[in-house]
């Protein structure tokens, strides 16, 4: 049985309404101010462990909204807890999409690296996202919320930037390893601002 | 090391202890007791562990009659190790001689791997 059929069974969704987005359009999610409840705590990240269990072996798709919703385990809502199930409505009407990696004689990685600027209301941290392709597979998927206040939108994009490089260092060395022959790494970015500053660095301190 | 509490008897050494040869399961070191082993017995049969992950390990040989290069990796997830490599018959062998080291099956062609069904 598929890991994900489990876990729907487990929570009970297997019957839910399927729906095409991870979590509905212009979702806020707000911290809770109120006192937490063990009860839904426990359940709140019973759900979140599964989520992150699938969306790390599989599932891309439903890393931002995943990392979105862990970021309420410790305090979440009912507000949360359903939309956390919203994430398992997505999934139920996509349960058959996997990753596919094709047969190929050439290799091309290339990674596409994106951020956002104070999305999170509640302390005004940036989000990274990126992904590192294998002949167009997604091989490596991140998104997650920075440690930094970023102070305008080219230094959250330049700090994303960085991450993914790293990342990206890793593969060549892995590949590199296991003896692949791979032409150089692209990475592309959509910020003109962090671009000019990786080409030439005038503002880094 | 020394002896636990309540072990020691009257009028004994008490710097004795037991050497243990085996790991006991169960234990916390027996994780990477465990791990060191598979290591060397990988080692002996000529894999080398790659830096970049310690848990893949990879082999480059030639076939026998036509001297075609092989490289072979293999993935080590505790104790699941999953085989590839760009050379059927040599993989074959190479299997065969891990397996006479280790009791373990052969489930054929991966259809699962940490969860990850594979079609």
């Amino acid at each position: 049985m598929k890991y994900l059929d489990k876990i729907l069974k487990c929570f009970d969704m297997q019957d839910c309404n399927p729906t095409n987005t991870p979590l509905p359009e212009k979702y806020d999610p707000v911290a809770s101010t109120g006192e937490s409840n063990s009860k839904l705590c426990l359940q709140y990240q019973s759900v979140i462990g599964s989520l992150l269990y699938l969306m790390l072996g599989t599932r891309p798709d439903i890393a931002f909204a995943v990392i979105k919703m862990s970021q309420f385990s410790a305090n979440p809502t009912e507000d949360h807890l359903n939309h956390a199930k919203y994430i398992f409505c997505y999934l139920r009407a996509n349960r058959e999409c996997g990753i596919e990696f094709k047969r190929d004689t050439s290799l091309r990685v290339e990674g596409y690296v994106d951020a956002d600027w104070a999305s999170d209301r509640n302390d005004r941290k940036s989000c990274t996202g990126f992904t590192m392709l294998f002949n167009t597979s997604p091989v490596s998927w991140v998104s997650w919320k920075q440690k930094t206040i970023a102070t305008s939108a080219s230094e959250a994009e330049y700090m994303a930037l960085s991450d993914a490089a790293k990342q990206i260092c890793w593969i060549k060395s892995l590949l590199e390893e296991l003896s692949f022959d791979i032409p150089p790494i692209i990475l592309y970015k959509d910020n003109m601002g962090s671009i000019f500053l990786v080409q030439n660095p005038t503002q880094e301190r | 090391m020394e002896q636990p509490e309540g072990f020691i008897k009257k009028g004994r050494d008490k710097k004795k202890v037991y050497h243990l040869l085996k790991a006991l399961y169960g234990l916390k070191q027996a994780a990477l007791a465990w791990n060191i082993e598979l290591h060397k017995s990988l080692q002996r049969l000529g894999f080398n562990r790659i830096v970049s992950d310690a848990g893949i390990y990879v082999h480059q040989g030639v076939t026998r009659n036509k001297k075609v290069k092989v490289l072979l990796i293999l993935i080590i997830y505790i104790d699941d190790v999953l085989f590839t490599g760009s050379d059927r018959k040599y993989l074959g062998m190479m299997k065969e001689k891990f397996m006479k080291v280790w009791e373990c099956r052969d489930l054929g062609a991966a259809k699962e791997y940490l969860g990850m069904e594979i079609q």
